[in-house]
């Protein structure tokens, strides 16, 4: 089959160029995905590190907590804590827990980060309200486990899908090329 | 001041609270009793809050049909939003059977009490609050203070009263007025123990009521350990404390007087026979520590009274109206 000699020969090449860029692409933002859950899943880890430390130090309250970590952690955690602080300190007779999940909603709807993110932040409401100092500094470092393991099972999730889709990007572009040639 | 009542409630308790208008200003106590009616307390009369939001005086034959009750939930409810949502940082407080909260006002708790972790006891229900509302008076001392000094020299004192006549806020009042100087006598730097946070209305360690310039407060802790630190590290001229009760308290006022402070202090009685018979103060009064006794009393018509005494139970002035009413 004739395809127009070299012009033909380069237009295949080109073709076989964008699948594998496309294929790349594609691979990138399934990676950024992940790569933002992650980052919001340490965020958190660190946070439940701090109010644990907090906790077992000096037995801060929560409300206390809240607003000398939203001076430490990073976006959108800061103002999250913040929001949440104030709105105990404001006297409404709120309880942290319908603060939290109000805060939860208005992250989710303002802050266009993927839904699975804040599955561990919604979990902390059930840490809430412990009598006792070490239940209460346990809690939270069951939850905190709980993170760590699942951060290191997407790590390595995140680091297989990674080649896998480089080889696989490669693999498909070779084939375009070999396929129109 | 409703403001501030309305604030010990969580939300889902407010309406009455907030609907009702009435001169909230001299309410000192409101009283909760799980299935029984909140009762208020405002200038030795007792009130009870009606649903709508009307309070109604409490006599024998009150209709108690719509007032507001609290049950156990709506108790526990209270407990948690008084705690912030942080139960766990007010064990110790919960030990000793009170809140301070924001304002220096005083929440007491109990309940069924048991022994846990082999320490002193907690309540493990909450059923039972009585809420004591920080007055702050300013002046009420200034008649009296003439009394206290001894040339550049500041008597050690104690303040004697029954609970709920306003020896705190006297205490207080005394307090700012030696450490803010008079015309007559310059200002001493004064170390202020309070436990419980309530001279100071201490919120999260920061007086909240004016206690003078020159004043050091120590919040929690016990009174020996305040004395301690106050005298180890910031030279106090004069020490406060409120409520003497033990042994270990009355060993805290020796030590300050040993280190060279004047001690002004309160006590729970009603006469000087009345004080003899405590055992944590009768060395105090038989090696003569204090050399002035105030005897404070309040008569029906909700006026202070007061009485000075010296240490060897001699009256030094008559009754006389304190310069103002405390309620």
């Amino acid at each position: 089959m004739e395809w127009g000699g070299d012009v033909s020969l380069w237009g295949e090449l080109v073709a076989g160029m964008f699948v594998l860029i496309g294929a790349q692409g594609f691979g990138k933002a399934l990676s950024q995905e992940m790569k933002c859950i992650l980052y919001h899943m340490n965020e958190q880890k660190q946070m439940l590190f701090y109010i644990e430390r907090e906790i077992a130090f000096i037995h801060r309250p929560m409300q206390e907590i809240f607003l000398s970590l939203s001076e430490r952690l990073k976006k959108p955690y800061d103002s999250f804590l913040k929001r949440v602080s104030d709105k105990m300190e404001d006297g409404s007779g709120k309880g942290l827990s319908s603060i939290w999940k109000e805060e939860i909603d208005a992250l989710y709807k303002n802050g266009g980060y993927p839904k699975k993110t804040f599955y561990y932040l919604s979990q902390m409401t059930r840490c809430f309200g412990c009598e006792e100092g070490e239940m209460q500094k346990q809690a939270f470092a069951m939850l905190s486990h709980e993170i760590g393991e699942e951060l290191e099972k997407m790590r390595k999730e995140k680091a297989e899908k990674d080649r896998l889709i480089r080889t696989l990007s490669l693999l498909a572009g070779i084939l375009c090329i070999v396929i129109f040639v | 001041m409703k403001d501030v009542i309305v604030s010990f409630f969580p939300a889902a308790l407010r309406m009455p609270w907030e609907t009702c208008e009435w001169e909230w200003d001299k309410v000192e106590e409101i009283r909760i009793r799980v299935d029984k009616p909140v009762v208020i307390v405002r200038v030795n009369r007792e009130y009870i809050l009606l649903k709508g939001g009307v309070i109604q005086e409490l006599t024998h034959d009150t209709d108690m049909s719509s007032c507001v009750i609290y049950r156990e939930r709506e108790l526990d409810e209270m407990f948690r939003h008084l705690c912030m949502d942080s139960i766990y940082a007010y064990e110790e407080e919960r030990r000793q059977g009170f809140l301070t909260v924001r304002g220096g006002h005083r929440v007491g708790i109990t309940g069924e009490l048991v022994v846990s972790d082999g320490k002193s006891c907690i309540a493990k229900y909450i059923r039972y609050m009585n809420i004591r509302i920080a007055h702050e008076i300013k002046g009420i001392a200034n008649g009296l203070m003439k009394w206290l000094y001894h040339a550049e020299n500041i008597y050690n004192t104690l303040i004697v009263s029954s609970p709920g006549v306003g020896k705190t806020t006297l205490l207080r009042d005394i307090a700012r007025n030696l450490s803010n100087g008079t015309k007559e006598h310059k200002g001493y730097a004064v170390g202020m123990i309070d436990e419980r946070g309530e001279i100071a209305g201490a919120y999260r360690g920061s007086a909240s009521l004016d206690c003078g310039i020159r004043t050091d407060v120590i919040t929690g802790g016990n009174k020996k350990q305040g004395t301690q630190i106050l005298i180890r590290t910031f030279a106090p001229r004069i020490i406060i404390m409120d409520e003497i009760g033990m042994k270990e308290d009355a060993e805290a006022v020796l030590y300050a007087g040993i280190s060279g402070c004047s001690v002004i202090a309160t006590v729970h009685g009603n006469s000087f026979d009345d004080l003899k018979n405590k055992t944590e103060i009768q060395p105090l009064l038989q090696n003569r520590i204090f050399q002035r006794i105030l005897f404070l009393q309040q008569r029906e018509n909700g006026l202070r009274w007061i009485e000075i005494w010296n240490g060897e139970g001699m009256c030094l002035c008559g009754e006389s109206l304190l310069q103002e009413c405390l309620s």
